[in-house]
């Protein structure tokens, strides 16, 4: 009784602190927002942006939670994603899984493949894990691509929505609940994350990444933690594969396990700060309407590239991301508002 | 089927890829060595040398030399400005400077393909050798012929400027230790920037050496070579120059040898320099001549 008093208590608590209200002023609007408009098309266009977005949000915080929170570059992120993905379609096209089921055991796909390279990047540190990463991407690019294995693999065809004996579906027909859906599991994603960050096992992969060898002399088993970390990290970035996965109804290998998803999860989560998670969603949202209003302009060919420069620009001036300082301005322009 | 021409093709491709290799990841292992920099856009500078090349000599064509040396030119300056504006100021944070020269290689790249698109392109009618040498019926192009020589040439001319030369031995000394090295009177600065620099000249040179025989296949052509590059620095030890070169030539032949004798070689071949990384990291992380500490 006393851990549900607490509980609200706590939310009541955080709900008060600025960051606090301001995510929830967010999360409100991102809720009544579907249903602001009465214009069928325009809900229709703007919504299935957000969506994504927010896949990518999830996508983001899983890249984060390995890199800015335990310290393991992750340069091969699109293998989680990738592999979510694949093994979520395959499982509706070919063996008729109900989406709910499939996505979970996707998920789970992909925590498989979190012990896999986990494992080996094991005595990795630094850039060495980050190429090690990229090289285990490549190499699972290059299997799936590779005509001689299609027949396992697919082939640079990939999964589509009449590859196999049941139709590849999206989560739902209607715009509005896959949007909701998408939501309610962003939502608690990130609320999962957060509590693991915030507790004390968060503590010790933050530990683990500051200082692994003090870590490792303090008697905190760094094996075992940079393993969980892997696996909850590809945990997430397969559930958004696999929501990926169903938005697209379809999965291909350069367009899921290729090595600009891996990039956009860097970019994405860089953007809003290597150890804010929320940031990691800020980050998903601005990239994806970036891209948006770049190809309304006719820009399309220029989208990487301003994504790449971008990356440069804020690497370079503002290594801790922007979420931080914008939420401090914000709140100076709040408590100005207020008189204090 | 072991036949003769399958043999010396074997033979021939393999030294002509760790003659590419090798040049390259010296450059790699040169600014790691020394910076403890991993710069990924090592690939990136190589494959813009080759478009420079191209773009040039479509401006103005038939002015060979200048063109050549014009792209070599530009790159290298190009690396040495990216290190004063990227990676210096982010010296301290590992993340960074991966995250920063990852994005650099990316921008590069885009501007490659925004100005050349995705075709392949050749460049082959700037050959500085034309023509063919047939050894034994097998034909070898002259211009690889020229380049295997000139790599050997130019590792020597290295190993040389390493060992004897002032810059050389500063350069030896930072990478040994840094604060020593500084205290010595040796400004690091200004040497890592003479490395990065000459890490992007290696890079460049190969490439106007080798890709008018080769062909520009696309402007992601950079990122095999980073990978092969980095497959052979982590083969022959990080911090080795002599693993560099001794790695280039095993993975050279490694790759060649798949791609003639081994069953849908080609497409094995690509994922030759990937294998060898995880191979390697998992058996034997310092790698042949590794001396640092794999960090």
């Amino acid at each position: 009784m006393s851990k549900i008093y607490n509980m609200t208590d706590y939310i009541k608590s955080w709900a008060k602190t600025f960051s606090g209200s301001l995510t929830i002023f967010l999360l409100v609007i991102l809720t009544i927002f579907p249903f602001l408009s009465q214009n069928e098309s325009f809900i229709f266009f703007f919504l299935r942006h957000f969506t994504l977005a927010m896949i990518f949000s999830i996508f983001a915080a899983s890249w984060d939670f390995l890199t800015g929170i335990s310290g393991q570059i992750s340069f091969g992120h699109a293998i989680f994603f990738g592999i979510g993905g694949y093994f979520c379609a395959y499982l509706i096209a070919f063996q008729g899984f109900p989406i709910w089921l499939a996505i979970p055991t996707g998920a789970l796909g992909a925590v498989a493949f979190g012990l896999i390279i986990g494992i080996p990047c094991l005595r990795l540190r630094g850039p060495y894990l980050a190429l090690g990463t990229l090289a285990f991407s490549l190499i699972l690019l290059k299997i799936f691509l590779l005509g001689s294995l299609s027949h396992i693999f697919f082939g640079s065809e990939g999964i589509s929505y009449n590859s196999g004996p049941y139709p590849l579906t999206r989560i739902s027909s209607n715009p509005l609940i896959e949007y909701f859906i998408v939501f309610i599991t962003m939502i608690i994603s990130f609320i999962v994350i957060f509590q693991i960050v915030k507790s004390k096992f968060g503590t010790i992969l933050k530990s683990i990444r500051d200082d692994e060898t003090g870590a490792d002399a303090s008697g905190i088993n760094t094996t075992r933690y940079k393993v969980y970390a892997f696996m909850i990290s590809s945990l997430f970035a397969g559930i958004a594969g696999s929501f990926y996965a169903l938005y697209n109804t379809a999965v291909n290998p350069s367009g899921n396990l290729g090595t600009v998803i891996s990039f956009f999860a860097i970019l994405m989560a860089s953007l809003g700060g290597l150890t804010t998670i929320s940031g990691s969603s800020l980050g998903a949202f601005f990239f994806i309407f970036l891209e948006f209003i770049l190809i309304e302009i006719g820009a399309s060919l220029y989208v990487q590239l301003i994504f790449a420069i971008t990356l440069i620009i804020v690497v370079r001036f503002a290594e801790h991301g922007i979420l931080k300082p914008i939420i401090e301005r914000l709140k100076d322009v709040w408590d100005v508002l207020l008189g204090r | 089927m072991v036949d003769n021409l399958s043999f010396i093709n074997m033979l021939f491709n393999g030294t002509l890829n760790g003659a590419v290799l090798s040049l390259i990841a010296l450059g790699y292992s040169l600014i790691y060595g020394v910076g403890g920099i991993m710069n990924l856009a090592h690939g990136a500078f190589f494959m813009l040398s080759g478009y420079f090349l191209l773009w040039g000599l479509s401006f103005l064509p038939g002015l060979l030399f200048f063109n050549v040396v014009l792209a070599v030119i530009i790159v290298t300056i190009l690396g040495g400005v990216s290190y004063l504006l990227l990676i210096k100021p982010l010296q301290e944070s590992h993340v960074g400077v991966v995250l920063i020269t990852f994005g650099l290689a990316f921008a590069i790249e885009q501007l490659v393909m925004i100005i050349s698109g995705t075709t392949s392109a050749a460049i082959s009618q700037y050959m500085l050798f034309q023509g063919f040498t047939n050894f034994l019926g097998f034909p070898m192009l002259n211009q690889y012929i020229f380049f295997i020589i000139a790599s050997l040439i130019i590792v020597s001319l290295f190993a040389l400027f390493i060992s004897k030369s002032k810059l050389g031995k500063s350069i030896r000394a930072v990478s040994q230790d840094r604060e020593a090295a500084t205290l010595m009177g040796i400004n690091s600065n200004r040497i890592l920037f003479y490395t990065v620099m000459i890490s992007a000249f290696l890079a460049s040179i190969a490439a106007i050496l080798y890709l008018p025989g080769a062909a520009l296949n696309g402007p992601s052509m950079g990122w095999e070579y980073l990978t092969s590059s980095f497959a052979v620095v982590i083969l022959g030890g990080m911090g080795s120059l002599v693993g560099s070169i001794v790695g280039a030539y095993i993975v050279g032949f490694i790759t060649s040898f798949t791609n003639v004798f081994i069953p849908n070689g080609p497409s094995w071949a690509h994922i030759i320099p990937i294998i060898v990384i995880v191979v390697v990291l998992l058996i034997r992380p310092r790698g042949l001549f590794g001396k640092k500490e794999l960090k």
